[in-house]
């Protein structure tokens, strides 16, 4: 088993791919990524986090059906398992939790 | 629009990546590739689909895990055994060890030489479409003079009469002038007077000024920046210099120009560029358009894609055409085109100003190079075959647990490379340390860096030598692993299998190929410093030692003092102590003289048309370097004349009796010849000297009593010149011609200097001889020591019965000593032939000896009885119970 800990593209990744709920594919990954974060992405830096995150399993993946678009290949698609979820709520909670500790006068 | 991404570039990357990402990785490009289609067209669509594809390369993680971990862990497996093996077997690794590496730094020396040589005038980006125009000249059907050196009007007209001439260049050599700016004089040491093509025709790199237009008027002047540096006043930068005023031969010239100096391996080197048009205005037109004026070089340019070959019938046509079988300059002239490629490695031009080197010698040294390489390859493949023997027994369970007989030649050839590596990276160690030593027997500025750089037409030379390397490499591995893998497994794990007779053949072969070389080598090596030797100690006919030469006066003007002042400096240098004598002449030893054309001699109406050397000397030049006269008398003071038109004595050498149809000296004296338009009366006749080095015979010499500006003195010393001897005469040299620039050489240096490729192959021959013979005696060593090692067991019974060590020390010699004699048999007439050969080199040679090569032979033999006896002897003080017990 490999580490548990996220790191920051992993956590962005892997919202995505719960944002997109059944069409978490490469190319819709990088676009989604681009939109909401306004940061530039290469298509293979895509498929290393998501493949990390495979690795790590955090994410499960299965291939489409084919279709007449992208060449004839098939997508594949990835859904958050369940430890991915408990990787991202952990996560959250930690900085709630961090949030929370900052004393009113640190920002003023 | 239909457009599909590039498809090269999904084909590398699906070898690449892993299987089972690969379609969705393939898919995403895909779309990607639609949707920039789209947005950015066709170009930038493809450009970004190859970047993206590109990109995924840089992840791990993506990649497919190849089976190369499985090969990783035998390639791992293969280099431990090897160090085992070589750590087991010290000597034989030793022996190899030296060998290549000796082998390898000579040849990476010699390979940077060789480059250099070859890598000539390659800057030129038109470089194999250029050509030297060569002139061969005849007279009475003799050729009386091979050389690059001809008339003015050749390439012009080549350019005219012919369509394939793109364009020419014509140029003359001026030596050692000197230019005048603010008051400062300063020496040009080699200028060269050129047309206004030469500077688009040669790629010269320029500074700053108008190439095209440089030269194409009166009194302009190009310099380079080594002169130009010397020209700079403070806050003087080089680009100033352009549009400058500098005085030469008391006209104005502006400079047009500054270039860089010449690169070193440029044939033409130069100072300074004088324009044509200056030389036609203060020469004459002659200059421009003259058909006997001999002094001038011309380059050729031909148009793209002619054949210089298809040339040759209408040049040999225009020789014909032209000089009209000799009516016109007084010999059959025939002419060539020379590459310029090949021009540097031909130093057989008379009167060649260019850099130009013997050519034969480079490829020869590089021969020797490689051969050495090849002895040391030899050891290893000897040593190697015979220790495959030993290893069967690895070999043997390697493939009996499975491995394949192409992981066994792979096996071998690793252990190739390895070995051969550990050789390359430490001969490149030496290399660093040698480089400074190899530089000096050179006399060139080398380095690695010219093995990186160099091209073969077009490809890389490095691409070429790894090429080679990795092929010999193979060849060297592959004998060794294919006797291995032959045999049966099962024979070999039971012990029960020999050599075979090809083996044992071949490794004869190869020891006698080896011992051949070194005898080739060790004669080649002992002729040629007896050739030196003959040369540095032959009679030359002259005195040369401890003579000094100072350039003439050539800013004293030639009025009606110049005697007087000539003769009063003289007598002052030849006052001071130290000094014995002082003349002066035109020629000093060493370089070539001018020549007469079209002489005629009394003795026989026939005689004319002849052409012979001449010297201008004062009357004191044949006693001063006691030249001996055999009959008649030697020049007189009042042989002089301020007139030229009224000297008409002169004296000639033996050599020039033949030359004018005279039987013997007696005869010539008191007779006249006639050239220059007048006659002249011989009044003596003197020994034979070697004006030139013993390369050169001996040519017929007139001389003739004239003082001129240009004459330099040679000053005759008792002992070697002090620095306070040649500051005195510094001193009278200054106070007697004001305008002049003092400058000297020795005599003997100069002379010498003619003698420099042989000295270097003198040097490198000694070096390469050593080297063979240490690498050959290593091999034989090896191999005595691996037969003595099977035989430890007989030797010992053999001691248990009685025998001497003589007699073991002829048990072993008869299965080595033949060899060497085989290769001696082979080796000897073969370097009889290759010496005789070279001796042709030099008009002046002792016989390549028998003796000579039979003693190198014996040295040969020696070496090798000693080796056989060195290990014979160390075996043989072993106790026999050691022996026998052995398992």
């Amino acid at each position: 088993m490999k580490g548990t800990h996220l790191g920051e593209l992993e956590e962005i990744a892997l919202l995505v791919v719960a944002n997109l709920f059944d069409n978490a594919y490469g190319v819709a990954i990088k676009q989604e990524i681009e939109d909401k974060c306004n940061r530039s992405i290469t298509i293979s830096t895509v498929h290393n986090v998501l493949q990390r995150l495979n690795e790590k399993n955090f994410l499960e993946s299965r291939y489409s059906e084919p279709t007449k678009e992208r060449g004839g290949k098939r997508k594949l698609l990835f859904r958050v398992t369940k430890s991915g979820q408990a990787a991202l709520k952990t996560s959250k909670s930690l900085r709630d939790n961090l949030w929370s500790g900052i004393p009113k006068v640190a920002f003023e | 629009m239909s457009s599909t991404p590039p498809n090269w570039i999904s084909r590398i990357l699906a070898k690449v990546c892993r299987p089972a990402l690969w379609e969705s990785i393939e898919g995403d490009l895909h779309e990607l590739f639609e949707s920039d289609l789209e947005e950015f067209g066709n170009r930038k669509a493809k450009i970004n689909y190859v970047f993206n594809a590109l990109a995924f390369l840089r992840y791990h993680r993506l990649r497919k895990h190849t089976k190369t971990q499985n090969n990783m862990v035998l390639f791992k497996n293969y280099l431990k055994v090897s160090v085992r093996d070589l750590k087991r077997n010290k000597t034989f690794a030793s022996i190899n060890l030296v060998g290549l590496v000796a082998g390898m730094t000579v040849s990476l020396l010699m390979l940077q030489y060789v480059l250099f040589e070859t890598g000539f005038d390659r800057f030129n980006k038109d470089a194999d479409r250029i050509y030297r125009v060569i002139n061969d000249r005849f007279q009475n059907g003799e050729l009386i003079q091979h050389g690059t050196i001809t008339y003015p009007t050749i390439g012009p007209t080549m350019a005219k009469d012919f369509p394939e001439v793109e364009s020419y260049t014509r140029m003359l050599p001026y030596f050692r002038n000197y230019a005048k700016r603010n008051n400062e004089q300063y020496l040009i040491n080699n200028a060269i007077v050129v047309d206004e093509h030469f500077l688009t025709f040669f790629d010269y790199t320029p500074i700053k000024g108008d190439l095209p237009t440089g030269l194409d008027e009166v009194n302009e002047l190009v310099i380079t920046r080594s002169f130009g540096e010397k020209l700079l006043k403070k806050n003087e930068e080089l680009v100033d210099l352009v549009g400058e005023r500098i005085d030469l031969f008391k006209r104005p010239f502006s400079i047009t120009a500054v270039l860089e100096d010449p690169p070193k391996n440029s044939h033409l080197q130069f100072d300074a560029l004088i324009s044509y048009k200056t030389y036609i205005e203060s020469s004459g037109e002659d200059a421009d358009k003259s058909w006997n004026w001999s002094d001038f070089y011309h380059y050729v340019k031909l148009k793209d894609g002619v054949k210089a070959s298809d040339l040759d019938e209408k040049i040999a046509d225009f020789g014909v055409r032209y000089f009209k079988k000799g009516e016109v300059s007084g010999g059959e002239e025939k002419f060539y085109l020379q590459p310029l490629l090949e021009a540097h490695l031909d130093n057989t031009m008379e009167y060649d100003f260019a850099v130009v080197t013997n050519g034969k010698i480079v490829w020869l040294m590089l021969a020797t190079a490689i051969f050495i390489i090849f002895i040391a390859w030899i050891n290893y493949i000897n040593l190697n075959t015979g220790r495959a023997i030993q290893r069967a027994k690895e070999v043997g369970i390697r493939k009996s647990i499975g491995a394949l007989k192409g992981q066994i030649v792979s096996q071998f050839f690793t252990e190739t490379i390895f070995l051969n590596g550990i050789a390359l990276f430490l001969s490149i160690l030496m290399v660093f340390i040698l480089q400074p030593y190899f530089n000096q027997l050179t006399g060139l500025d080398l380095s690695l860096m010219i093995l990186l750089t160099a091209k073969v037409g077009s490809i890389p030379f490095l691409i070429l030598l790894m090429a080679s390397l990795l092929l010999s490499f193979a060849i060297i591995s592959l004998y060794p692993a294919y006797l291995v893998t032959k045999f049966s497994t099962q024979d070999i794990l039971k012990g029960s299998f020999k050599l075979n007779g090809e083996i044992v053949w071949l490794r004869k072969g190869l020891v006698i190929f080896q011992f051949c070389i070194a005898v080739i080598l060790i004669s080649a090596s002992i002729i040629v410093s007896r050739q030196i030797n003959y040369m540095v100690n032959q009679d030359l006919g002259f005195d040369m030692e401890n003579t000094m030469v100072l350039y003439g006066p050539s800013q004293t003007r030639f009025d009606s003092a110049f005697f007087n002042t000539i003769d009063v400096f003289k007598q002052k240098v030849s006052r001071l102590s130290g000094v014995k004598k002082v003349t002066t002449s035109n020629r000093s030893f060493g370089s070539k003289m001018g020549r007469i054309f079209q002489i005629k001699s009394s003795s026989d109406p026939e005689a004319k048309n002849l052409t012979s050397n001449f010297m201008s000397t004062d009357h004191e030049f044949l006693n001063v370097f006691g030249i001996d006269v055999v009959e008649g008398r030697s020049l007189k003071a009042s042989d002089h004349n301020l007139d030229g038109e009224k000297v008409k004595n002169i004296v000639i050498n033996q050599a020039a009796l033949d030359l004018l149809k005279f039987d013997q000296a007696s005869e010539a004296v008191g007779r006249t010849i006639d050239f220059w338009g007048k006659t002249w009366t011989i009044v003596g006749v003197v020994k034979n000297f070697h004006q030139l080095s013993l390369h050169e015979k001996i040519e017929p010499i007139i001389m003739i009593p004239y003082y001129s500006t240009g004459h330099g003195f040679s000053v005759k010393m008792e002992s070697e010149a002090s620095e306070a001897l040649i500051s005195t005469i510094q001193g009278v040299y200054n106070e007697t011609f004001p305008d002049n620039y003092f400058d000297y050489f020795f005599l003997e240096d100069r002379y010498n200097q003619q003698y420099t490729d042989d000295f270097r192959v003198g040097k490198i021959s000694k070096v390469f001889t050593f080297l063979s013979i240490l690498i050959a005696v290593l091999g034989l060593y090896g191999l005595v020591v691996m037969t003595l090692v099977k035989k430890t067991k007989e030797i010992g019974m053999r001691k248990v019965l009685g025998a001497s060590l003589n007699q073991l020390l002829i048990l072993l010699s008869k299965d080595f000593l033949p060899l060497v004699l085989i290769a001696i048999t082979i080796g000897g007439p073969l370097s009889y032939f290759a010496l005789t050969k070279w001796k042709s080199n030099f008009a002046y040679a002792p016989d390549v000896s028998i003796g000579l090569i039979v003693a190198a032979s014996l040295v040969l033999i020696l070496i090798s009885v000693l080796t056989i006896l060195f290990q014979t002897r160390k075996i043989s003080r072993n106790n026999p119970v050691d022996s026998l017990r052995c398992e």
